[in-house]
């Protein structure tokens, strides 16, 4: 990884400035490969929302297990069904889940940490302590609890995944508030008579948003894994609905006589994880002033 | 080793940033630098920020980082087989031989140019096993005998101690210590005062210059403030733009310097100087004038010079008698306490005492002085009367409005008459804002157009164009974002202005305009300003009355002048005596 155009072209500054310059060093490698992997499954939700090779959901039981063809680019699976036009479908899926869960994360974690953030003391202790205990369940446990109370399906698994990547948030919410509320112009606006809301949405929130998108963006990645986790165990997304973490668990018991079938959704997968978390990496490169070189 | 030839030679250095794209002209950044300093020299380099100081420094010592190529030569004299090495061909591994042991450096910051985890005295020592020219055993006896001459107290304990365990001065001495561990050829000072209070700065330098002087090592000393230069330096390079425009012998640069640039900059940067209609020199084009010739001092209230004798004496300073109005700022016995670290979820830290009986007075229209060091109270008294904390003990009214127990909804009305000017030109602007917005920001209950007017008509009485409106902050130099600022504070109109070291963080051309506009605004919107301030001279410029706080208390207080010229208290005597200034330097006037 190079980090060789981050460093500013010119004068030295008497204190290393913690701002993002918007435009500079925009040739991150990392940024570049997973915006173009995001891209690429991206791509494929959207494609396979008007059109699709074959109906993912359709069984054709004279067509098992068969290999690659010209026909079907990618096999068959064991029911008969086209794997190229699954694996596309799932891609709706699995960025469905990434956008409610992280959705969901982010709605209840930053407006928490922000709060936290802005009562240094008692109130700060409490709620950050309370966000410890909700930290040490697992988001992927918290899905599996969700799943056996409220049945298994793709809405559950999306809002306990929310629930479980919000203390990630507040964290982060709240150390970046912390930062934001030690510099001055945060004194100059209670000086100038301004309240909490104020100041939270208008002067924390916009400065801390670069960091809440790095974070947002590895916990896309995340819930997109959890998705994939839980189908497999059958937790997720029901059938007939496709889902790359179903189609692994299905493929799981042809894996000697068709391995390529485990191969396709399991390659799918680790594309849309590593293009987030490469997408997250590049923007953590351009927005945390601790990552620039510092002089 | 012969005396003659010099310890340093620079000949035509350019730095040239390459520029990303690759199809602009590169940015150069220093262009063609030819000085040289003779065994024993002490030379100082100053110019504003931006002009190449610190590149001069790190091009010397090869530590530019990778994306600035420098050209020219620098030659390293008196030094076994690194003569006649060009130090810019030199391998790294020559380099870090000849770096901490024929040149050493010092930086500005010793906290972060120290190791937080080694113990100071093992810091110390390293340097020298470092470069073997001691063994352990022996390095750590020299450590000990470098601590104790650089004067810290009780060496064998200090050495010992971890960086955070000592004040800034203290750090300063272990730096100096460890860089002259192995008796450097040249010695490199990049600010190393800029960051200490005056009193130790001014016992740094000292040390500085003897130790230098005593081992005749070449010192450059590299510095923005001219009075500290001069105290150190026999000669003065003065930098622009990245170019030597003068080189001279100290008494030359500062009586008789020949480049127009030289002398804007003596100009400005002697705060006692000042022509006709009481404004600072500051070197280029003036600012449009609209100050009247004299301005008045409040007529009916005039300040007594007081001193405090006794540490637990009760005194009002500054007190305005009933008879002359009503005082604007009135503050009885105010303290304010911080729980300290220590304390656990079931027993509370110990009380730590910020600031502790202070009592004083303003008069509308007074311009109020508070100066003090770092750790005297000064940003507690200034949060304290702004309403940004509260007091422990005491009450506090400014404005008709009593701050102590007041809550928010309370201090509406106050919030618009009291504003705040920043020290940080950088952190007091939201990075995120654009400058209509925060020049907005003290404006409440009007409309849009007349508060887009009202900002307007703001930022051009602070002298910015209308065209800025819709600029980031850091689309502007330093004195740009602090006249952004004051437009901010000033939109409201408010009745107080408080300076917190306004102008500590900016360029000295660059201070005296921003002095000498706030002078104007004063005059024009009559405001009563408390200006607080660790520096002396920008105090005496810039108030007629001064409270000199020390340890939590005002231990003196008065016209500024009187202050000035009789202190009384044994701290403003050291206060007063530690602060370097030009115009005793030069013995006359530039």
């Amino acid at each position: 990884m190079t980090r060789d155009g981050q460093l500013p072209a010119g004068t030295r500054r008497r204190r290393p400035e913690a701002r993002v310059r918007a435009g500079a060093g925009t040739r991150s490698g990392n940024l570049v490969v997973g915006s173009i992997l995001i891209g690429i499954v991206a791509l494929a939700a959207l494609v396979s929302i008007f059109w699709t090779p074959y109906n993912p959901e359709g069984v054709f039981p004279q067509e098992l297990l068969l290999p690659p063809s010209a026909d079907h680019l990618l096999g068959t699976d064991n029911f008969g069904r086209d794997v190229l036009s699954s694996l596309l479908r799932g891609a709706q899926i699995s960025l469905l889940v990434g956008v409610v869960a992280v959705g969901i994360a982010v709605l209840i974690g930053v407006p928490f940490g922000i709060i936290a953030g802005m009562h240094p003391g008692p109130l700060d202790r409490l709620m950050m302590r309370g966000n410890d205990v909700s930290l040490a369940f697992p988001a992927l446990l918290l899905a599996i609890i969700f799943g056996a109370a409220f049945g298994a399906n793709t809405l559950t698994a999306m809002i306990a995944l929310g629930i479980g990547s919000a203390p990630a948030f507040a964290l982060v919410a709240r150390s970046g508030t912390r930062q934001v509320m030690s510099r001055e112009y945060i004194l100059a606006a209670r000086a100038s008579g301004k309240g909490a809301w104020f100041v939270g949405l208008r002067h924390v929130l916009p400065n801390i948003s670069g960091m809440l998108i790095v974070q947002a963006s590895v916990s896309f990645g995340i819930a997109v894994l959890a998705e994939a986790a839980l189908s497999y165990l059958g937790l997720g997304t029901t059938p007939p609905t496709p889902s790359w973490g179903r189609m692994l668990q299905d493929a799981q018991g042809y894996i000697y006589v068709q391995p390529l079938l485990v191969l396709w959704p399991g390659l799918a997968i680790a594309i849309a994880v590593l293009g987030f978390n490469l997408l997250g990496d590049g923007l953590r490169d351009r927005f945390d002033p601790r990552m620039q070189v510092q002089r | 080793m012969t005396s003659t030839a010099p310890t340093l030679s620079v000949e035509n250095l350019q730095v040239t940033a390459a520029h990303r794209s690759g199809t602009t002209k590169p940015d150069q950044l220093l262009r063609g630098l030819t000085f040289s300093i003779a065994p024993g020299e002490r030379v100082g380099l100053i110019g504003e920020s931006g002009s190449g100081k610190s590149l001069t420094a790190l091009a010397i010592m090869g530590l530019l980082p990778d994306t600035l190529t420098p050209t020219g030569s620098i030659r390293l004299g008196g030094v076994d087989n690194a003569d006649d090495t060009d130090l810019l061909d030199a391998a790294e591994k020559t380099l870090s031989e000849l770096r901490g042991n024929a040149m050493a450096m010092i930086f500005q910051e010793p906290m972060t140019a120290l190791n937080p985890l080694m113990r100071v005295g093992d810091q110390v020592a390293e340097a020298m096993t470092q470069h073997r020219t001691a063994d352990r055993p022996d390095a750590a006896a020299r450590a000990l005998d470098l601590l104790a001459q650089v004067q810290l107290p009780a060496p064998a304990q200090t050495a010992r101690a971890f960086p955070h365990q000592l004040s800034g001065g203290q750090r300063q001495r272990v730096m100096i210590a460890m860089a002259l561990a192995n008796n450097p050829r040249l010695l490199l000072c990049d600010e190393p005062t800029t960051a200490l209070d005056v009193t130790v700065q001014a016992e740094v330098l000292r040390l500085i210059g003897d130790l230098v002087h005593e081992r005749e090592t070449s010192l450059l000393f590299i510095s923005h403030d001219i009075g500290v230069v001069a105290g150190i330096c026999d000669r003065i390079l003065v930098l622009q733009d990245g170019a030597i425009v003068e080189d001279g012998p100290v008494d030359q640069i500062l009586t008789a310097a020949q480049h127009p640039y030289t002398r804007s900059l003596i100009a400005a940067s002697d705060l006692t100087k000042v022509d006709e209609r009481g404004r600072l020199f500051t070197g280029g084009a003036t600012a449009p004038a609209t100050a009247t010739a004299t301005r008045s001092a409040p007529d009916t209230h005039v300040p007594h010079h007081q001193v405090r004798t006794d540490l637990d004496e009760s005194i009002v300073f500054n007190e305005v008698a009933p008879a002359s109005g009503d005082a604007l700022i009135r503050v009885r016995n105010l303290g304010r306490q911080y729980r300290g670290r220590g304390g656990s979820i079931l027993r509370r830290g110990p009380a730590i005492s910020a600031l502790e009986g202070v009592s004083f007075d303003v008069a509308a229209g007074q311009r109020f002085g508070i100066v003090g060091e770092s750790g005297s109270g000064k940003s507690t008294l200034m949060r304290l009367l702004c309403a940004l904390d509260t007091p422990t003990t005491g009450s506090i009214q400014v404005a008709g409005q009593q701050l102590a127990n007041a809550k928010e909804r309370q201090l509406r009305h106050f919030r618009s008459q009291v504003q705040i000017v920043f020290q940080d030109p950088m952190g007091s602007l939201d990075p995120r804002m654009r400058v209509e917005q925060i020049v907005a920001e003290p404006l409440r209950g009007i409309g849009r157009d007349e508060t887009r007017d009202r900002v307007l008509a703001q930022l051009q009485a602070v002298g910015l164009d209308a065209d800025v409106l819709q600029r980031f902050p850091h689309q502007f130099s330093g004195g740009q974002r602090q006249r952004i600022s004051i437009a901010r504070a000033l939109v409201t109109r408010p009745s107080v202005l408080v300076a917190d070291e306004a102008v500590s963080a900016l360029d000295v051309s660059v201070r005296a305009q921003v002095l000498n506009l706030l002078a104007d605004l004063a005059d024009e919107y009559s405001f009563t300003l408390v200006f607080v301030s660790h520096d002396l001279g920008v105090i005496r410029h810039a108030c007629d009355t001064v409270a000199v706080l020390s340890g939590g208390r005002i231990v003196e207080a008065g016209p500024t002048a009187e202050v000035y010229d009789r202190p009384t208290h044994p701290y403003t005597q050291q206060l007063v005596a530690a602060t370097p200034t030009l115009s005793e330097i030069a013995g006359g006037t530039p």
